[in-house]
């Protein structure tokens, strides 16, 4: 069953501390499925659940009641290979250049590897395709100590850390918390290409929309620890209402096309990005003039 | 793996003894630590123990989630016992190959362990029913008329209060570094105790680095709010001792005067 699926998640809930005084809900009856190769954001707000979420894909939090399968394997049963998921399942952290903690940006990056038994040429060579994958010159940062590093650089390192793995499902978890716009552009345009070269599946964990309309496929909203919205983001976007009550709104320019709208010039507000919205407007100035 | 550590743990409910004043519920505590030390029979444990439970009971907390503080100390006690056990001299009552038990080592045994089970549950009761920040007020307090004799009390409560506000936000920055590095193929549950040893390396590293970091940032920001010690500084909220107080403190030292000199 869900052979051709690269995630299936069934009914899952999680309570933190439960059983306690404290206990507080996070997950409630989360149901998803990912196609291989697809390109999925997670959106929401601080608290909503989506990292508790995104910690079950890789076995960090064990699944409970819910049922969750990683190409069409049942991650929760006994005996599962959790360190043979966890390569499959590449999960970046946020602020994951907070993790670094080797000496230099090889001995971090080939510390996953490692860890699944590489060494020598082969361990190597893991190390060069994940700084290649980056963009980071494999000589030139090889023997830097990650502290001479800028912030963008260095969760570039830790980027390469997780893909030096080889997973082919890739999460990352607000990878652009706390960069400037243009290392934060950057950092997107990487993922992008990662996404189309490797043809890997990627889960984008973010509370921006702007961030995913350009990328994603489908856009999943996570509201206080259950999904509430989903769809691809052309359609998703015209329940603008309904995004802005759970606090999340709309990219900016479908709240101008939708203004256009409002004040009776007929333009298709399925847009995503200002290049496709100016083309809208000036076709529809040709059919007026 | 950090989720199951209740001891000392704050747990916010509505109760009477959590509206007692810090103060109250420090001197009884120590008032409990001294009659703990000062009964040397069975029935003077029970009293207290009952007492205890009472307490227990008043705060409106679940007994089994109090008692799971007791777990981490488990070993403690268990070797407590045993070494009593084993190691009195006495009357001999069973033999286990070289192993005598005693009467007097049973005896000794059991009531070392309910006395360092009864002094752990008490203390946790304190943290368990005031907030690190009423706790550290009323410690201030206490402390002041030692001030004239050169203790920084003001300084030892600020201190106090920081170290006890980040202990969970170490346990966090722990338990994501940990994560993290699971997820890069790092085992911290099985190996040779050597082999997990030098696995907390990686772990060690990020942490140190994010907590002097932290140390850091919060000297500057308590520097940027014009921090400059105790010396004239005022309260938001004074403490103030009611009428439930000081009934509190007199049943209670009226209960351990008449356990000590009984029992």
């Amino acid at each position: 069953m869900n052979v051709e699926k690269a995630i299936v998640v069934r009914n899952l809930s999680y309570t933190y501390q439960a059983n306690t005084p404290l206990a507080s809900p996070a997950l409630r009856n989360v149901e998803m499925e990912v196609l291989p190769g697809q390109f999925v954001a997670i959106i929401g707000q601080t608290g909503s659940g989506k990292s508790t979420f995104i910690q079950h894909l890789n076995g960090l939090i064990p699944t409970g009641p819910g049922r969750i399968w990683i190409d069409g394997q049942d991650i929760g049963l006994k005996g599962t290979n959790l360190k043979g998921l966890r390569q499959k399942v590449g999960l970046v952290f946020q602020y994951p250049e907070h993790q670094v903690f080797e000496e230099t940006v090889f001995a971090d990056i080939a510390f996953g590897p490692k860890n699944q038994g590489y060494s020598g040429e082969l361990l190597v060579e893991k190390v060069r395709r994940a700084m290649g994958l980056v963009q980071l010159d494999y000589d030139a940062f090889r023997e830097r100590s990650p502290l001479e590093l800028s912030g963008g650089q260095l969760r570039r390192v830790a980027i390469a850390g997780v893909l030096a793995m080889e997973p082919s499902i890739m999460i990352l978890d607000e990878p652009t918390a706390g960069l400037d716009p243009k290392t934060r552009d950057e950092i997107l345009e990487q993922i992008a290409r990662l996404h189309s070269e490797t043809g890997m599946t990627v889960l984008l964990v973010s509370h921006s929309m702007e961030e995913v309309a350009r990328l994603a496929d489908l856009v999943v909203v996570f509201h206080d620890g259950a999904i509430a919205l989903q769809g691809p983001p052309r359609e998703l976007f015209q329940r603008d209402a309904e995004l802005t009550a759970l606090g999340l709104g709309v990219p900016q320019i479908i709240r101008v096309m939708k203004g256009l709208v409002n004040q009776g010039i007929a333009v298709d507000t399925r847009v995503l990005t200002t290049q496709e919205a100016a083309d809208q407007i000036i076709q529809r100035w040709h059919k007026n003039a | 793996m950090l989720d199951g550590i209740t001891l000392g743990q704050y747990v916010p409910t509505e109760s009477p003894i959590h509206n007692l004043d810090p103060r109250t519920k420090i001197i009884s505590s120590v008032l409990l630590i001294v009659v703990l030390f000062l009964v040397e029979g069975f029935q003077g444990y029970l009293l207290i123990g009952l007492g205890i439970l009472g307490i227990i009971a008043a705060a409106r907390l679940p007994l089994g989630f109090v008692l799971k503080g007791l777990r981490p100390l488990r070993l403690i006690l268990l070797i407590t016992l045993l070494l009593h056990l084993f190691m009195t001299e006495g009357r001999e009552i069973a033999r286990l190959g070289p192993l005598v038990v005693t009467y007097e080592g049973f005896n000794k045994g059991v009531l070392m362990t309910l006395r360092l089970g009864l002094l752990v549950l008490a203390t946790s009761l304190l943290t368990l029913t005031t907030s690190p920040i009423r706790l550290t007020d009323g410690l201030e307090d206490l402390l002041n008329p030692f001030k004239r004799v050169g203790l920084p009390a003001h300084e030892l409560a600020m201190m106090m209060t920081i170290a006890l506000r980040f202990i969970p936000t170490l346990f966090e920055e722990t338990e994501k570094i940990m994560k993290a590095q699971k997820a890069r193929g790092a085992d911290f549950e099985s190996g040779k105790l050597s082999q997990r040893a030098k696995n907390l390396v990686p772990l060690l590293v990020p942490l140190f680095v994010s907590a002097f970091r932290r140390a850091d940032e919060l000297a500057i920001a308590m520097e940027a709010r014009c921090y400059r010690g105790g010396e004239g500084r005022t309260k938001l909220h004074t403490l103030q001792m009611t009428r439930a107080d000081y009934l509190a403190i007199l049943l209670l030292t009226a209960g351990v005067i008449v356990i000590a000199v009984v029992f």
